[in-house]
């Protein structure tokens, strides 16, 4: 340990940050009144405090966890949802639209994990999550491994 | 002349603790622990230190890589806060106001709320751990003034995480506002540095990254590594390495709080800095000694009596869920409540305040 400790002692550059670019308004999907009592509870501060099953279906229940799995623009409450819908309920397109190259990373990886849950997907899907394997992210990658495991 | 002159302003040792070093900053001893059949734990010997009549507030951590540690026992202000061999009762483990429980880097800190204030006297710290080995225990005392408190704090990005300066200090100014408004501390000097190491965290590294020595001569800074990501828990917005966590101190396990920014963007890459802020002061609140003012399930783990806490008839659509919006009459609005929400989250409550402003990381004018 002590090594461990002399190899990260003097090891932090001070540096300094690049200004923000100009980035183009997106225009966001206005979040349906039946899907916010479900979002509230997505903007857990940790984790482990995440919705349950009960919860969620007393929250607008699977439509909900699905609306904000496709439309959410905050990265980190559509992963949950994704995250969410492949343990209570994943679904085949809402999983599949998420593994878009368009999406952020943590999206596709969210994607890939919730298509995982389910039976192998059609050829085509499977040959994107096969190239998906040798993604630069190791989100990506990693759960594009573990999805390819489970269906083998 | 002079000898007696200095003589004279030498304090007076505390009659109970005559022989300790008096502590004003920074100390530190190692302990072998060896196990003690009354606690059940390893323990190591009793450090014993004099306070300053004028101290503010002091951090006691102990350090063992790898394993969870803790304290045996801890006194001072003529009381016994925390006791291991205590089953039960004010002193033993989980009990109010410190719910002290092993962990990695086992940290106190006084005060942690309105009752727990140090005063000029006898401190005793005994270390443990959950394992046997040679345990750190560091000290840190603060003294001085508590007027306009700031924290300064150090800005680490891990690998090739990526934030604007303007995204930075936008956070900034946002956990700033939620501090002072409860007459907390503001954040004070923000220094950036950049180390080596995975953007993308694995969860099971987080106790290594927080271990870094990332400046020797900024000790008494906070901490805050930013990471693109958790590798196996995406969507984690951040993390304290304890409550309260290491403070004062670097090179320990959990000396920190780590931030993962890609679950503050949103879906066009920007960053909402508006709850990145909130984050860093909730994260960095938990690391100074907060808890949640109230928890997920409307239960109430925290000794502030002065935190307004929602009631239970507030879970009107009674899922087993207190969410923001039911308790915004109370403390949804507080920047310790479990859950983020569709409003500002920038309440601090005047006991909050007092624990933020005498944080021995801060600083003060008389």
């Amino acid at each position: 340990m002590i090594a461990l400790l002399a190899l990260c002692a003097g090891a932090a550059e001070p540096v300094t940050l690049p200004s923000r670019p100009a980035v183009a308004p997106v225009a966001t999907v206005a979040v349906p009144g039946e899907v916010e009592p479900l979002r509230a509870l997505l903007l857990a501060y940790h984790d482990r405090d995440l919705p349950g099953r009960d919860a969620i279906l007393a929250n607008g229940g699977l439509p909900a966890l699905r609306w904000l799995a496709t439309h959410e623009d905050r990265v980190g409450v559509r992963v949950r949802a994704l995250r969410l819908l492949a343990t209570h309920g994943p679904d085949a397109a809402v999983c599949t639209g998420a593994i878009d190259d368009a999406h952020p990373k943590a999206v596709v990886a969210a994607g890939l994990a919730c298509l995982s849950a389910l039976p192998p997907p059609d050829a085509a899907v499977l040959e994107r999550v096969r190239a998906a394997r040798a993604d630069a992210d190791p989100r990506v990658a990693g759960a594009a491994k573990r999805a390819v495991e489970r269906w083998r | 002349m002079l000898l007696a002159l200095l003589l004279s302003c030498r304090p007076t040792p505390p009659a109970d603790c005559p022989d300790a070093p008096w502590v004003d900053g920074t100390v530190e001893v190692t302990s072998a622990l060896e196990w003690d059949d009354a606690t059940g734990i390893y323990v190591g010997e009793t450090s014993t230190f004099a306070l300053p009549d004028d101290v503010v507030s002091f951090a006691a951590t102990v350090d063992l890589p790898g394993v969870q540690t803790a304290f045996a026992r801890v006194r001072f202000a003529g009381r016994t806060w925390i006791d291991a061999s205590l089953a039960e009762g004010d002193g033993a483990w989980w009990s109010e106001p410190y719910f002290h429980w092993a962990g990695s880097g086992a940290t106190v800190v006084a005060p942690i709320d309105a009752d727990s204030a140090p005063s000029g006297g006898c401190l005793e710290l005994q270390p443990a751990a959950l394992d046997p080995g040679e345990a750190r225990l560091v000290l840190t005392v603060r003294t001085g003034g508590t007027q306009t408190p700031t924290i300064d704090v150090n800005v680490v990005l891990v690998g090739d995480t990526e934030l604007f300066q303007e995204d930075l200090d936008e956070a900034v100014a946002v956990a700033t506002r939620a501090w002072t408004s409860g007459g907390g501390p503001s954040i004070g000097e923000v220094a950036t540095y950049r180390i080596e190491g995975d953007a993308i965290l694995d969860y099971r590294d987080s106790t290594a990254l927080r271990a870094t020595v990332v400046d020797p001569d900024r000790e008494d800074a906070l901490n805050l590594f930013f990471v693109t990501d958790y590798a196996d828990a995406s969507g984690t917005l951040g993390e304290a390495g304890g409550i309260p966590g290491p403070i004062g101190v670097q090179g320990v396990d959990e000396a920190g709080v780590i931030i993962a920014l890609d679950p503050h963007r949103r879906a066009n890459g920007t960053i909402d800095t508006q709850l990145l802020g909130e984050v860093v002061a909730h994260e960095a609140g938990h690391q100074l000694g907060l808890f949640h003012t109230t928890e997920s399930d409307g239960s109430r783990t925290e000794p502030l009596a002065g935190t307004p806490a929602c009631p239970a008839d507030a879970d009107r659509n009674g899922d087993g869920y207190w969410v923001a919006s039911e308790c915004v009459d109370y403390d949804g609005t507080n920047f310790m409540f479990w859950v983020a929400a569709s409003f500002d989250q920038d309440v601090v409550a005047p006991e909050q305040g007092f624990v933020l402003a005498r944080s021995p990381i801060a600083r003060g004018r008389r």
